[in-house]
């Protein structure tokens, strides 16, 4: 058998679901206490588990030459990828919200004061609409910062829409829907396209 | 270590510096480059360092347009820093074809610098080494070039290599006009068939999906020998530009496997060139252990007609600084090569010994490392 192909994993939301979709293919990965890398039960993947936000640097590098990410995790990275195939779970939408009862930032026609974690997608999404931004980077709880006064709008991943309803939030505009994907050092996959065209057929499958 | 000389020892983001064993790997691995373009008949060229940017824009895309570096000169001039050793090679050779007998052969060695996020380890200054075959239109050309890369690879011995070759023909006829090769390509890049799909969907081309499985061809020549009628007919463009276009790859691919190692060789429709200037085959190559392509090329014919002589041209560039952890030459070369230390009581004799011993090719210095303190 070739040797394995090198795949980062990220901690965080998407962990079990990614380990669960392997392991209902045949490719059973365990990690032992503190242990970040290890090699499936088919002896098909090497397998790192990465923070999610820096899983797209590792691939960059070719250190891994898989990943499984969000597409917002990719686009704040700013690098491209080979894109290998969509993964059926984990799917989101980024969205700008605001106070119930905002309207939308499109009609203000003028600046707007936009608080998010993402700052790339909502620099480009503003600036294609022609809107002027000013972008608060926040790492986190965007959600409070309409409430305190930092800024009137945020832009967030939603998934129920639950932490916005809570904290007097509504959407006002669904930006994009997030896919994950299974990604690839272009130069990698052009090198193993064989291999990764093989385990993109077995995760396709329905689970076992 | 004062503030003072800490300040002075800053280095701007994106530059490069490389010394010592790893600076002497370099120029090993050079000096083979060159005699290995030397020995086909090509002969060195310079380009300068900077030039007026408005000759070049018109043929830059807007991503090498973001990426270039520009200042104004004393008379208020717009200049660009090189960014593509070929841009500034096609505009030298403009100049000096004139009368001049064809084909030329010319090879380069030299930096170029422009921002590139992809490429953070050094992100503003490459290395790269070339060459150009100019005014040898067609199959002989195509041929030369890609043995010339092909060749010299394998005298790199690289660990695991390979060479992409595709068709910027293929493109632009699946295309047909009605889309923008740089919004394909930069899909294409990232082999997102899905948007592919829709944007051909969208721009009125027939059977979309077919085009697209035609532009994501990746396999041996031998499969692309026998997928290709399957693939152009999905297409239902037979007997049109389509057709014609992925043949004459087809029959190139036939012609270098008289030549080339056909295990190293790859038929990869979407290999565009990322340039665009580029009108017919396309290179692109990679080896086991770089994150990125080391060689990227390909055949531009109407470069040189915006700079006045209407010459076909083709050729390539490698990433040295990405080739040389990888090569087995440059590491042989520094093995074979280690540095050995004069021996005598006092510097005449230590002088004599080295000089009998340099003659014989050995690498001598006259004080040995650690014979003083820094």
């Amino acid at each position: 058998m070739n040797s394995p192909l090198t795949i980062a994993i990220p901690k965080g939301r998407l962990l079990d679901s990614v380990v669960e979709h392997l392991a209902a293919r045949g490719m059973d990965i365990s990690f032992g206490s503190r242990q970040l890398s290890t090699v499936d039960s088919s002896g098909r993947l090497e397998v790192y588990k990465v923070k999610n936000h820096d899983l797209p640097t590792y691939v960059h590098h070719g250190i891994a030459g898989l990943g499984i990410v969000g597409d917002d995790t990719v686009a704040e990275s700013g690098q491209s990828f080979t894109r290998v195939m969509n993964l059926p779970f984990g799917g989101t939408r980024l969205c700008v919200a605001a106070p119930v009862g905002s309207p939308p930032p499109e009609s203000l026609g003028g600046p707007v004061t936009v608080a998010t974690s993402y700052v790339r997608m909502t620099r480009d999404w503003f600036h294609s609409l022609g809107i002027p931004v000013k972008i608060i980077r926040l790492g986190g709880s965007v959600e409070l910062a309409p409430a305190l006064g930092l800024a009137p709008y945020i832009v967030d991943l939603v998934e129920t829409g639950g932490t916005l309803k809570a904290n007097g939030l509504e959407v006002v505009t669904e930006m994009e829907t997030i896919r994950v994907r299974m990604i690839a050092n272009p130069a990698y996959f052009k090198l193993h396209y064989r291999e990764i065209g093989e385990l993109a057929d077995i995760m396709k499958k329905e689970a076992r | 270590m004062s503030a003072k000389s800490t300040q002075r020892l800053r280095t701007p983001q994106g530059t490069e510096s490389f010394l010592l064993e790893e600076a002497y790997i370099h120029r090993q691995l050079l000096r083979m480059t060159e005699d290995h373009f030397s020995s086909w008949g090509y002969l060195p060229v310079l380009t300068p360092v900077f030039d007026y940017y408005e000759t070049y824009r018109p043929l830059l895309s807007t991503h090498q347009i973001e990426r270039s570096y520009r200042f104004p000169d004393r008379d208020g001039e717009l200049l660009m820093l090189r960014s593509d050793i070929t841009l500034f090679l096609a505009k030298q050779m403009g100049l000096t074809l004139e009368g001049a007998s064809l084909p030329r052969r010319v090879y380069y060695a030299d930096s170029i610098l422009r921002h590139q996020e992809d490429e953070d380890i050094s992100s503003d200054e490459f290395f790269q080494s070339g060459a150009e075959l100019i005014g040898l239109p067609g199959a002989e050309g195509d041929r030369e070039v890609l043995m010339l890369l092909h060749d010299l690879l394998k005298e790199m011995d690289l660990p695991s290599w390979r060479m992409h070759i595709g068709s910027r023909l293929v493109l632009d006829a699946v295309l047909d006009g009605r889309i923008d090769p740089v919004a394909a390509g930069d899909l294409l890049e990232i082999r997102d068939a899905d948007s592919l799909e829709e944007l051909f969907d969208g721009a009125g081309l027939t059977n979309p999906g077919a085009r697209v499985a035609l532009l994501m061809f990746l396999g041996t020549t031998r499969e692309f020998a026998d997928a290709k009628d399957n693939l152009v007919s999905a297409c239902g463009d037979v007997h049109g530009g389509i057709g014609r276009a992925v043949d004459e790859l087809n029959t190139l691919a036939a012609q270098l496997s008289e030549t080339a190692d056909m295990e190293n060789i790859r038929i990869d429709i979407s290999e565009h060139g990322g340039q665009p200037y580029y009108t017919g085959f396309t290179v692109r190559a990679y080896a086991d252990g770089s994150s990125t392509a080391i060689a990227t090329g390909g055949r531009y014919d109407n470069l040189l007609g915006s700079f006045g002589r209407d010459v076909s041209a083709a050729g390539f560039s490698l990433m040295m600084r990405k080739i040389e952890p990888l090569s087995g030459y440059a590491a042989g070369a520094a093995d074979k090569q280690p540095v050995g230390s004069a021996e005598g009581d006092d510097f005449r004799s230590r002088y004599k010994n080295a000089g009998r011993r340099r003659r014989s090719g050995e690498r001598v210095v006259l004080s040995s490392e650690g014979s003083v303190r820094s």
